[in-house]
């Protein structure tokens, strides 16, 4: 029995292996989603030193130079603009063109109210951040002039601003950081399913389809240890996309500049062999749960369709715990798929999991596993699988 | 030698084996012929425990098909009518994927495909990927896979069905000669010449039901007719369908 789990086991990697696009296929995932995560994390960290100079074209800057100067304090580089200020921002010469009226300084000395103009598009929303930045800014040199001038008639300028908002920013790059890199057991166990997508529709509608399920079945081999056999090369399969993904994952975590976010990143062996313990017996259920979803499908080309769609199942639990980053209860764990990905986001966070949610989430998926395997033997035993 | 009882199949409403009963020797090729539908694909697949049986038993040297397919499937080699080769494996790993799953070690695995690669004359082919294979080199390695265990029954689903003659000629040898180390030996088949050259018996098979048994010569006696086809017609097609082709025989005579 253990020798023919072994030859079917063997005769499927070997299949498997010199299958070469879909043995291709099956990598290509993992490192797609390896330069997904680390471009996320780049971009985070590029958006970080956003202290980009603004560049200000300026019609009339002589008419104001205690406002030029001001803006030039602030970081904003004031450069001449070109005379038709309209037609330069329609037609893309320039992003946006501060246009001041020759006879502000006047306006502003009379204390009269006086008006700039500030010609955009306001269609381009990857402007307005840099013209809010300028709105802020000349706002705040105009209530500069404001409260000087109730000052100078001994008036306290406070009794003009009822209120002042202050901002205080949470939306903080160490934040962001931590969601790219909680978006990793995601990545992991999506790279699971895809992984092994090829090698368990294969050996199962790809038998029903070449109709090699009846030679093969009419040798002494009990049903169980043909499916066994099958399970066992699918999971290699899959364990090895799913290591090779969380090897390619740890990687961008170290390697990667993330403690320019002020971010720690620091796994011990411990923490690793932990996350094995969580991912192998999630390997083994998935893997079953391919081969059962496959074995309904009549042809390769349908197993694909199916299982297509059930790449997407750890999503589900997935965008939850994007969501819902930090505390979970005991009883979400229980959830399949669910509890693996917060453990493993407990782990990339450095957290070490108590050992009760530890023990569900691996005994859970074992028996899922069991089941899923029970239910592909019975349906390898209906003669309608054989030959429909 | 394989014993089958009353053996009955029904599907729905429609009963495929009817009451099937005969011994298969060893040492004798058996064909069983039949119309498209008479139930010979059934009884074939029953005999080697794929498909259940409504009613009845087969016995396989003594031992039940149904209660023990396993030990029954260890003595049988089955080259059922359509089964894949897998196109990613040499025809000789093909071959070497069945006899290993069928117990053999490696020193007889190594032997008997030697032997079955010389007698089929797959030389040229053994270490090629079967993707790309014509249908003759894929019914010989189907072939040399079924019987690489050295099985002491073996059943052919239409064996020669769109071969070429070298390759049937080369099947043929191999079912006389496996016949002369006194094999049960059982296919079925469509083609008559085939029938009259094989066979040491025949099994006439019509709506589930044997309706005649015996030598390529009594057969043809018993039907009154003068060659192997003429009796079939005469014995397997219902009475209309007899009188339809003697009617399209006179009106090519005149």
């Amino acid at each position: 029995m253990y020798r023919q789990f072994w030859v079917i086991f063997c005769k499927e990697v070997l299949d498997a292996v010199r299958d070469r696009k879909a043995l291709m296929s099956a990598f290509l995932l993992p490192l797609m989603m390896a330069l997904t995560t680390s471009a996320g994390v780049m971009l985070v960290i590029s958006s970080l030193d956003d202290s980009e100079v603004i560049e200000l074209p300026v019609l009339g800057a002589e008419n104001a130079e205690p406002l030029i100067r001001w803006l030039e304090e602030n970081g904003i580089e004031v450069r001449k603009a070109p005379i038709d200020p309209v037609a330069a921002v329609n037609e893309h010469r320039e992003d946006f063109v501060l246009v001041i009226p020759d006879d502000l300084s006047e306006q502003i000395w009379g204390a009269e109210p006086a008006t700039i103009w500030l010609v955009m598009d306001a269609s381009r929303q990857d402007l307005m951040q840099e013209v809010r930045v300028l709105k802020t800014l000349v706002q705040a040199w105009s209530s500069q002039v404001g409260s000087l001038r109730l000052l100078a008639r001994g008036v306290s300028p406070q009794i003009s601003q009822p209120i002042q908002i202050k901002e205080v920013n949470t939306a903080n790059s160490q934040k962001l950081a931590i969601r790219v890199l909680g978006s990793m057991p995601l990545v992991v166990l999506m790279a699971m399913f895809a992984g092994s997508i090829g090698l368990a529709a294969d050996v199962t509608a790809g038998e029903r389809e070449r109709r090699s399920f009846e030679p093969l079945l009419i040798n002494p081999v009990p049903r169980h240890i043909v499916v066994y056999g099958k399970w066992g090369a699918t999971q290699l399969f899959a364990l090895v996309v799913t290591l090779v993904t969380l090897a390619l994952q740890l990687l961008i975590a170290y390697s990667l500049p993330l403690s320019e976010l002020g971010v720690r990143f620091e796994l011990s062996v411990s923490q690793v062999l932990l996350m094995m313990v969580v991912i192998v017996p999630v390997v083994f259920m998935g893997s079953a749960l391919q081969l059962f979803v496959a074995i309904f499908a009549r042809s390769f080309k349908d197993a694909q369709t199916y299982m297509g769609l059930l790449v997407m199942v750890p999503m589900v639990p997935g965008i939850y715990v994007l969501m819902n980053p930090g505390d979970y209860e005991l009883w979400q764990t229980a959830i399949p798929l669910l509890g693996p990905q917060l453990l493993l986001v407990d782990l990339f966070g450095g957290t070490v999991p108590d050992i009760g949610s530890l023990l569900l989430v691996v005994v859970e998926a074992l028996l899922l596993g069991v089941l899923f395997a029970k239910l592909t033997e019975w349906m390898l035993r209906r003669e309608a699988t054989i030959y429909g | 030698m394989i014993k089958i009882e009353s053996l009955e199949k029904r599907f729905a409403d429609v009963c495929a084996v009817d009451n099937l009963s005969i011994e298969l020797h060893d040492g004798q090729i058996t064909g069983l012929l039949g119309p498209n539908g008479a139930g010979k694909t059934s009884t074939l697949r029953m005999m080697y425990g794929l498909v259940r049986p409504s009613g009845g038993g087969i016995y396989v040297d003594g031992i039940s098909v149904v209660d023990e397919p396993q030990k029954v499937q260890a003595q049988m080699g089955v080259l059922p009518d359509d089964g894949g080769v897998y196109e990613r494996l040499s025809a000789r790993e093909n071959i070497e994927y069945f006899g290993r799953l069928q117990g053999l070690n490696e020193s007889q695995l190594k032997t008997h495909t030697d032997e079955l690669i010389e007698l089929l004359d797959m030389h040229s082919i053994e270490h090629r990927r079967t993707a790309g294979f014509s249908l003759g080199e894929r019914t010989k390695v189907a072939l040399a896979r079924a019987i690489v265990h050295q099985p002491q029954h073996i059943l052919l689903d239409e064996p020669t069905n769109g071969l070429d003659v070298m390759t049937t000629r080369a099947v043929r040898r191999l079912l006389l000669e496996l016949r002369d180390r006194g094999r049960c030996i059982v296919f079925t088949s469509h083609l008559m010449h085939e029938v009259e050259n094989l066979c040491d018996r025949v099994v006439i098979v019509a709506k589930g039901r044997i309706i005649a048994d015996g030598s390529v010569e009594e057969i043809i006696n018993q039907s009154g007719t003068e060659s192997m086809e003429e009796a079939f017609v005469s014995l397997a097609c219902e009475p209309e369908r007899r009188a339809m082709v003697e009617t399209s025989k006179e009106s090519t005579h005149v």
